[in-house]
């Protein structure tokens, strides 16, 4: 007998939400702090904003990647990969570009088998797009978990490890299509005894990270551009402009401008940063390191409101040539290209709490590994 | 049957109010041992603040209870003080208990023994819909290490050496400039709010006693009589007491500023208020002091106050924080050598 087909023709008849006579519940919102329970219990309760094409449990896009999570993850559904993942899904980080479904499923095994105990726990999902054009998320997640397998690493230490990551996911019609990710991996290799700058000079890298063409900041000789922040009620445009100031104009007092006093700041490294001080010599350290650092903003999403606070997630791409002195060891004239994201929450017009994720230990890699591995020259 | 509070939707029925979901959870839990309420008390991705760090998510926080409790099987809970206000967020509740019990099983202080031990503890939570979304949590805990008759700095040294050694990372306490003013300019020494306003008042006590170091505002703002609690179970009665007590800790870390972060309060103007003012305090060990000779050490501490005010002067403050996170930071050893694990290459040739 002939098999049903998996892939049926896009329906031009709108999705039906819940029953007409009831409004449907609002999309569920981290500002909420649902419990993992909640959206459990939501399941298979009927849509929540039109999501044509996804299975039929997901209410909404912020259960699809909290719950989808915990499936592949915690229960270890690894095959349903197949279901959420295009099969020719791209995954970009720091480390360079994973392409296709099966890398992705190949990959998994690989960190489940390292740490079968991983709790991926959501802390924040930021969110925009629809049905039509695609949804973009930005999940926000804190893994603890213990390192009992083997892997790239090497054998089980038995330690227990956490750290921040941030996913960003492009999905349509249940499917990832896009990735972009960045983990805090030099703070769980440090958290394993390990050292990030030893195993990095002990790597072999695939390919020189990008060429050294000039990175481009502002134009030959001129300055570059100062930007107005616009008002903190337009948190897209606000983050935007504060960043570039921040971290392409080199104007660092847009800490002081624009962040609250007492800034909680998570940044690589499995760092708290805390006050003004704190996260100005973070960033003037980084720039320090690579004096052409530029920073470009790549997307944005936002969700909350004045009242509540706005939560404005930014993806970003770094470049910049290690010519100076810092943490990562003395100047190589090397240049990185690094994959990260900003998860910013607005209170009173100020950044007063952020996450900052990008992976220190392909930073390292990009620094100090050997070039020429399989497939390289 | 009690009028349910508008605002205790989400909670389980038995809570007509904040205090009672507070009071009521806090006795089931720790006293009557009923520790899976944990499950449906916490959020599972809930974030308690330490001095020392941060934990994350609900099972942290069970392991957390269940490791106290086996310490101090008769855990009581006693003389709660509490302070909420709510908002869209939820409820802010600072909640201030005296611990008390003996350290009749094995801890990170040893083995069993039956030493009675007591000390104050205020955990200011966000709650929404019977569940702790985030906690800050300060503890007197080297009142409890003296009363055991253990060396706190001892105990420090060799905790945190232990703890290096397992691969953690010293606490996160930053390095650079702590920001009091901008530059070379002075911090503020007039500040325009009204002690009266029991949001403002916080505002003069460590804006301008502790951060600009005008020490003469102690007078303004506490009565002669106030009795303020510091660690250690300590008491200091009057103005003299309280100049010294802070002088000292100004001298040990001559750049320290304290960042108020949070200010919940209740009361009125007739009755008098009672504020829960949470705070930082950053700075660098470069002074004599008790601590003894100056490490050079940063340190980042986490504090709840909860001050009673009368006609804006404080009749009486718990100041709470944990020395003993204080003295780790100092005291932060690094790992021995030896212990490094083997390396990742060293692996890969075994196989």
């Amino acid at each position: 007998m002939k098999r049903a087909v998996s892939q049926k023709p896009i329906s031009k008849k709108p999705e039906k939400l819940e029953p007409a006579n009831l409004k449907p519940k609002p999309v569920f919102d981290f500002a909420d702090r649902p419990d993992i329970q909640v959206f459990q219990d939501a399941a298979n309760t009927g849509r929540r904003q039109p999501m044509n094409g996804f299975d039929a449990d997901y209410v909404d896009i912020v259960d699809y990647i909290v719950r989808c999570t915990h499936k592949i993850w915690e229960e270890k559904a690894i095959g349903l990969i197949y279901t959420h993942y295009a099969h020719n899904a791209v995954v970009h980080s720091s480390n360079g570009i994973v392409y296709g479904r099966e890398a992705v499923v190949r990959n998994t095994l690989q960190s489940e088998a390292m740490t079968p105990n991983l709790r991926p726990y959501a802390d924040d999902v930021i969110w925009g797009g629809n049905e039509s054009d695609g949804f973009y998320t930005s999940h926000r997640v804190f893994d603890t978990s213990t390192h009992s397998g083997y892997s790239d690493i090497g054998a089980p230490t038995g330690r227990k490890f956490q750290r921040w990551v941030i996913a960003d996911c492009f999905i349509i019609e249940n499917k990832i299509v896009e990735e972009w990710l960045a983990y805090d991996a030099a703070a769980s290799l440090r958290q394993l005894g390990l050292d990030p700058l030893e195993l990095a000079k002990k790597s072999l890298l695939e390919f020189a990270p990008g060429t050294l063409g000039e990175v481009d900041r502002g134009s030959g000789q001129y300055a570059p551009e100062f930007h107005d922040v616009p008002a903190p009620n337009n948190p897209q445009a606000f983050v935007a402009a504060v960043l570039h100031n921040l971290w392409n104009a080199r104007l660092v007092n847009m800490v002081r401008a624009h962040y609250a006093p007492g800034i909680v700041s998570f940044v690589p490294g499995g760092q708290k940063l805390y006050g003004f001080g704190d996260v100005e010599n973070f960033v003037i350290t980084l720039m320090a390191s690579f004096p052409d650092l530029a920073l470009t903003t790549d997307h944005q999403c936002v969700v909350g409101s004045e009242a509540r606070g706005y939560r404005v997630a930014t993806r970003f791409t770094i470049r910049g040539t290690h010519e100076g002195f810092g943490p990562y060891g003395m100047p190589t004239g090397r240049r990185v290209f690094l994959i990260g994201m900003y998860h910013q929450e607005i209170h009173g017009g100020k950044i007063a709490r952020e996450w900052l994720v990008f992976d220190e230990f392909a930073l390292l890699k990009q620094l100090h590994a050997r070039i020429g591995g399989h497939g390289g020259g | 049957m009690v009028a349910v509070d508008d605002g205790m939707i989400g909670f389980d029925p038995e809570y007509a109010s904040i205090a009672e979901y507070t009071l009521g959870s806090s006795r089931k839990i720790w006293q009557d041992k009923a520790l899976g309420l944990i499950y449906t008390h916490y959020a599972h991705n809930v974030t308690v603040h330490r001095s020392d760090g941060e934990t994350y998510g609900r099972d942290a926080v069970l392991e957390h209870a269940i490791r106290t409790l086996a310490a101090i099987p008769d855990l009581q809970l006693s003389n709660d003080e509490l302070i909420s206000s709510r908002d869209q967020n939820g409820f802010l509740v600072s909640h201030l208990v005296t611990v008390s019990g003996h350290h009749f099983g094995y801890s990170h202080y040893g083995t069993p023994n039956e030493h009675p031990l007591e000390c104050l503890q205020i955990s200011m939570r966000l709650v929404r819909e019977n569940r702790v979304l985030e906690e800050w949590v300060v503890t007197d805990e080297i009142a409890v290490i003296r009363q055991l008759g253990l060396d706190e700095v001892e105990l420090a040294k060799s905790i945190t050496l232990e703890e290096s050694t397992r691969g953690w990372q010293a606490p996160m306490v930053g390095l650079n400039e702590i920001v009091r003013s901008s530059g070379q300019l002075h911090p503020a020494i007039r500040l325009e709010a009204d002690p009266r306003n029991p949001n403002e008042l916080p505002m003069l006590l460590y804006g301008l006693i502790w951060n600009a170091r005008m020490l003469d505002q102690i007078k303004m703002l506490y009565v002669p009589s106030a009795e303020i609690t510091v660690p250690g179970n300590r008491k200091l009665g009057g103005h003299d007491d309280l100049t010294r007590y802070v002088l000292g800790l100004l001298a040990a870390f001559p750049d320290c500023s304290i960042n108020l972060d949070q200010v919940v309060h209740n009361g009125s103007k007739t009755d008098g208020f009672l504020i829960s003012a949470r705070w930082t305090f950053q700075g660098t060990h470069l002074g004599l002091s008790a601590y003894g000779t100056p490490t050079g050490r940063r340190v980042r501490i986490i504090g709840i106050s909860h001050l009673e005010v009368r006609d804006g002067q404080i009749q009486g403050e718990q100041m709470v924080w944990d020395e003993f996170a204080l003295l780790k930071q100092i005291h932060w050893q690094e790992k021995l050598e030896s212990a490094v694990p083997v390396s990742a290459e060293a692996v890969r040739h075994e196989d």
